[in-house]
């Protein structure tokens, strides 16, 4: 299994995807699983996403929830906003790359996407106390997916 | 010619802002032709305020996510100054290695993702992973690659965590090395070679359009200069880079949120056109060949040749790469600590150029190592009153076309700085499908 951060931890909730990674490994659950934090290099999912494995993206989305809500899709179970207008590559995001990596064969069939609904997405470190509680429930979502994988 | 004119292109990039295209024209008369930057603005400098010498590094890479590399090391070079720390000759070589990398990824991901689109009149690169995903896969191949040096030197590509104030905290091993530059010549190179061919077909296709301006790079006596060198002007020459304040001139405008500079004139242009124009004579054969193969001569003056310089330096990156990699190999690998014991605390500069253009820290340090005042001044801020006084000779030339055509060129001249508006957060938009 693959569990892939994205986002950046100095603009508040938008680190959600980071504290995962931390809480995991405080823990220590998850034996086995390889950690990845791609932070905000989105096309570097083309590079992480393993067709043999079970890969979770996790991040901060707009998903119309409540700050703290965690959903957990497919990526054919959600319309992803892409942006074809770009001004400049620092506007490529993983909606964006999701797209790339399925039109070119390399979307694996096992990939799930674990969004977190965010409440502040401005600059300063750490999470809001909503997106904090969440973290569990990520990983308690993770948990569940890799045992349906045994 | 009495045409009206009334372009307004919003381009909304995630939560953080935008930068918008404006442009007005009353009777053949142009009113306005500006980018408009709607970007909040990001008080790094503040979040720096009172931090160690070990934590300033660290948070000046979160600044950009694409760009956190280049903060870095400047960051690193700042504070150095700023403390008296010394590095040794192998840290400098590792740390032109990670700017290779930098560069060559920042400039094959906007060649082949925003200026080839642009070229081929496709709009953007999702239509191009369908009909040619072949170069698609070869920029996302070299885009890897680029990474992999970051990985190897750096511990981590995006993120660099073994760079620190006076040093490395680990050492690649020359195995690692050794395999980095198998893939350096095995892969990087016919990709590279294939790239110019891909850009040599695509360059009948880029706008001509001249604007004699100021470039401004850094300039160095030894190699082609982006780890440090002195500031150069193509209208006044070479100063020391603790003139960086007298070369920028930061100043307010109503359209933008980031400041804008100027220097001898009323604008100037950073980047890799910026890097040809004073350096070309520092590269090597390969990109000096490709550089003719794909006609940038120098003292180009054709804003839109940035996407192709951009390429040709590419090629300098990847073959100076193996050389600084065959140079550590060679005087052989030392496991250094870093120098981490100031000899002084003051002011200290970094002047690095980063894929678009010159990037400046400076820090002020107080005698217990923590930041008192602090200055960055990022490339794209540098290109903006560029960018403007482009938009304003550009219109008028065009005025003719379609306005459709007119707003695409303008586009294009944008992209072709591939400025960076908004980057630092990265979210997903999302409707679940009923």
């Amino acid at each position: 299994m693959k569990v892939i951060a994205a986002g950046n931890p100095f603009y508040g909730d938008d680190g959600v995807g980071a504290a995962v990674l931390d809480a995991i490994r405080t823990a220590g659950v998850l034996p086995g699983a390889e950690l990845v934090d791609i932070h905000t290099d989105a096309l570097a999912l083309l590079e992480h996403l393993e067709q043999g494995a079970v890969n979770v993206v996790v991040d901060a989305a707009h998903m119309g929830l409540e700050p703290g809500d965690v959903a957990a899709f497919g990526v054919d179970e959600v319309r992803m906003r892409i942006r074809k207008d770009h001004l400049s590559v620092h506007g490529f995001g993983l909606a964006e790359a999701f797209d790339i990596a399925r039109q070119l064969g390399k979307l694996p069939p096992r990939t799930l996407i674990v969004g977190v609904e965010p409440q502040r997405i401005e600059i300063n470190q750490g999470l809001s106390p909503a997106v904090a509680a969440a973290v569990p429930r990520v990983i308690s979502i993770i948990k569940a997916e890799v045992q349906s994988d045994d | 010619m009495t045409r009206n004119l009334d372009i307004n292109v919003e381009h909304l990039t995630r939560v953080e802002g935008h930068g918008n295209i404006v442009v007005n024209m009353k009777e053949g008369r142009l009113e306005k032709a500006q980018l408009e930057i709607v970007e909040a603005p990001r008080y790094f400098e503040a979040m720096l305020k009172g931090r160690s010498f070990h934590e300033a590094a660290i948070i000046t890479s979160r600044i950009c996510g694409i760009c956190s590399l280049g903060h870095q090391i400047t960051s690193l070079k700042a504070t150095e100054q700023a403390l008296g720390l010394e590095v040794s000759e192998q840290t400098v070589l590792l740390r032109k290695l990670l700017i290779h990398g930098a560069t060559m990824q920042s400039n094959v991901l906007h060649a082949y993702f925003l200026a080839a689109p642009d070229f081929l009149k496709v709009g953007s690169v999702f239509p191009l992973v369908a009909t040619h995903p072949e170069v698609v896969l070869r920029a996302l191949r070299m885009k890897k690659l680029a990474n992999d040096i970051g990985d190897v030197v750096s511990g981590r590509a995006v993120h660099p965590i073994t760079p620190v104030p006076g040093g490395f905290t680990r050492i690649p091993t020359a195995a690692e090395l050794t395999e980095l530059k198998r893939k350096l010549e095995e892969q990087m190179m016919p990709d590279l070679i294939a790239t110019v061919e891909t850009m040599k077909a695509l360059a009948g296709e880029i706008p001509q359009f001249e604007r004699p301006t100021e470039f401004i790079s850094l300039r160095s006596d030894d190699d082609y200069a982006l780890y440090d060198g002195d500031i150069c002007s193509t209208d006044t020459g070479r100063v020391p880079d603790s003139q960086y304040r007298r070369m920028t001139n930061e100043f307010v405008v109503p359209h933008s949120t980031s400041k804008h500079c100027k220097a001898n004139r009323s604008s100037y242009f950073v980047g890799a056109l910026a890097r040809w124009n004073n350096n070309h004579d520092r590269l090597c054969d390969l990109a000096g060949g490709a550089a003719e193969t794909l006609g940038l001569k120098p003292g180009c003056c054709n804003p839109y040749m940035n996407t192709i310089a951009q390429v040709v330096e590419s090629a300098h990156c990847a073959v100076d790469s193996v050389a600084i990699i065959d140079r550590l190999l060679q005087v052989g690998l030392k496991d250094e600590e870093p120098n981490q014991e100031p000899t002084r605390y003051g002011t200290g500069i970094g002047a690095t150029e980063v894929p678009r253009g010159i990037l400046y820290h400076e820090y002020t340090y107080d005698k217990q190592g923590r930041i008192t005042a602090a200055n960055c001044i990022i490339p794209t801020g540098q290109n903006l009153e560029n960018i403007d006084d482009d938009m304003k000779k550009l219109v008028p030339e065009i005025v003719d076309r379609s306005k459709e055509e007119i707003t695409s060129w303008l586009e294009m001249l944008v992209r072709a700085y591939d400025p960076c508006i908004s980057c630092s957060v990265h979210m997903l938009d999302v409707d679940f499908i009923e």
